[in-house]
């Protein structure tokens, strides 16, 4: 077992998982309410890594973080580091690939809140910071943590974005995936196999929280 | 007082003008699609309208010619959704404890809200949550939550649509024993007619997004503007005739629009022309049942088709014999019906009373 690659992959989720957390519930609250005419083309862009071939979205990021890119010189000068090949870049590249999976669930929970619930709280007085606090977040917390997870376990099995950007570099960009895949490639069948049943029990794991998240919806929205 | 001017061509049209004072109660009628929760979620600031102001008392919540528009969270309205609204994953006390002014939090903000639940009759009932409340118990908790903010202006919207008939008796009672407490002016939107001439002081008809008449129930009920307005307050029997004068004062009115027919005495206000096709309507208090031909104007002989009991009140359809295309619908009470004796096929005689004739204009006739 590749201790190292696995926290890494834990530390990677975990911050993805952490970092898209506000970003998802502001951006999964304005796309639930918003008539926006842009508001499907945001939707598209928004759900592109879910289509993408996970090399061609790693391909493209790598280019956008490169040392002749505007965001890797910036970050170069910065740190005096690169970000192609690094575990910020590692971590940029998996909030990207990850938004489609922690918006759209955040996204659905707050569309199923009534409409009549929203006039209700803005007769009540309650100022829209208050009615998220108040009214949107507690009924909307499924579809939050749902999203999630789905984000953890789901950076957590990522290989083809990670193995572009990040390459292989122990303890900087070498996360569990990589390392079933070098294993097998060194013919370490019994250390790929212990990893590989690790990664199958948290995904399984995963989806069982998400089931039950989804069914133990308690009582209707409606009241 | 509360004063409203709204003005808009789409998507909802609207050309509404109403006013409520300080304890009134005002129910807004009309079909479905009528534009009247619309002028409701206008008042509480829910609904941007193209041109409108809105008023209460001194305070302008909305006036588009100057560019004021009191957000709806700042407006102090007290508003009670058809189907409740309550926030599912609160209990009845946070429910209302949530609509609070702010300034009432922590002990002081519970103890109002157990007052509120208990002016309501739900004592005992506060840890509970919406799903766990019968209909009326949870348009309780939607009253008491609505009162919380102290309304200057309380709403309600088919407040009482969605309850079984005796429930809605309760909370008819309860509406008439607010009122006495809360003297702020309450405008209630409501497709019952039943309910609207129980609590209202004045209806308001609205039709097509349109102010067609408002004035007191008795009122628009035997007085309606015109035919429309008369079909919209249910009332069954819309007359056609032609109008025409018989000296000062006098009016004859030709029931029907045939030259065969009945003549009906009636007053002249002068409003019309000789010989002006017209639509009528009579208010079932100014019309007499009786089983021979009674002395006085307006008698005519009809012929029992069929009648209905409905517990206390029996209905009963009458055909004319001089005019057999002509119908009448009345209501006695049962016992005065079991009096009478009636049996379809009956012959009897209905006395108009001139004063209760009520002539409309038309259109197109």
């Amino acid at each position: 077992m590749d201790w190292q690659a696995l926290r890494l992959s834990v530390w990677l989720a975990l911050a993805t998982a952490l970092i898209l957390l506000p970003l998802g519930v502001l951006a999964g609250r304005w796309l639930a309410g918003s008539r926006h005419p842009l508001r499907p083309l945001a939707e598209a862009l928004l759900a592109l890594p879910l289509v993408l071939p996970p090399t061609v979205l790693g391909y493209y990021l790598l280019v956008a973080m490169g040392g002749a890119s505007p965001l890797g010189q910036l970050y170069q000068q910065l740190t005096g580091q690169t970000l192609a090949f690094s575990f910020s870049g590692l971590l940029l590249a998996s909030l990207i690939f990850n938004i489609p999976f922690a918006l759209m669930p955040m996204q659905r929970a707050f569309e199923a809140i009534p409409a009549e619930l929203y006039d209700a709280a803005r007769s009540c007085g309650l100022s829209p910071w208050r009615t998220l606090w108040h009214i949107e977040l507690p009924l909307a917390w499924r579809g939050i943590l749902s999203g999630l997870i789905m984000t953890a376990a789901h950076t957590l099995g990522e290989f083809g974005v990670v193995l572009m950007v990040g390459g292989s570099i122990p303890g900087e960009t070498k996360t569990i995936a990589i390392s079933i895949y070098d294993r097998v490639q060194g013919f370490d069948m019994q250390a790929a196999g212990l990893m590989s049943a690790t990664l199958l029990t948290v995904s399984l794991a995963t989806l069982l929280s998400t089931a039950w998240l989804t069914r133990r919806r308690g009582p209707g929205p409606r009241g | 007082m509360l004063k409203l001017e709204l003005h808009q061509v789409g998507p909802i049209a609207l050309n509404v003008q109403l006013h409520c004072a300080q304890g009134e109660l005002l129910a807004l009628v009309g079909p479905s699609g009528s534009g009247k929760t619309s002028v409701l979620r206008a008042i509480a600031g829910l609904l941007d309208v193209e041109q409108g102001r809105v008023e209460l008392g001194d305070a302008v919540w909305l006036d588009t010619a100057r560019g004021v528009k009191v957000p709806a969270e700042r407006r102090p309205v007290g508003m009670v959704f058809q189907h409740y609204a309550l926030f599912p994953h609160l209990s009845a006390l946070d429910n209302v404890r949530l609509a609070l002014p702010r300034s009432a939090d922590g002990r002081s903000g519970k103890d109002a809200a157990h007052r509120l639940l208990q002016d309501m009759q739900l004592d005992g009932l506060a840890a509970r949550r919406p799903h766990q409340l019968s209909g009326g118990q949870r348009q309780r908790v939607a009253l008491a939550r609505a009162l919380a903010r102290s309304p200057g202006v309380l709403l309600l919207d088919e407040a009482f649509a969605a309850v079984d008939q005796p429930t809605r008796q309760a909370l008819y009672d309860e509406l008439i024993k607010l009122r006495e407490r809360v003297g702020v002016p309450i405008v209630m939107v409501t497709h019952d007619l039943r309910e609207a001439r129980l609590l209202a002081d004045r209806m308001c008809i609205i039709e097509a997004g349109q102010t067609l008449q408002d004035g007191p129930p008795e009122q628009l009920m035997s007085r309606p503007r015109n035919a429309r307005v008369a079909a919209l307050v249910g009332l069954r029997d819309i007359h056609a005739g032609v109008f025409h004068k018989a000296g000062p004062g006098q009016a004859r009115l030709r029931w029907g629009e045939d030259q065969a027919g009945l003549d009906l005495h009636t007053a002249d206000k002068g409003r019309l022309d000789d010989g002006t096709p017209v639509r009528w309507v009579i208010a079932g208090e100014h019309v007499q049942v009786h089983l021979r031909p009674p002395e006085g104007p307006n008698a005519v002989a009809c012929t029992l088709e069929r009648s209905r009991s409905l517990g206390e009140i029996t209905t009963i359809e009458c055909r004319l014999q001089n005019a057999p295309h002509a119908l009448l619908h009345l209501e006695l009470t049962t016992r005065y019906a079991r009096q009478l004796a009636l049996v379809p096929g009956s012959p009897l005689f209905l006395q108009l009373a001139p004063q209760g004739i009520h002539i409309m204009p038309v259109k197109n006739p």
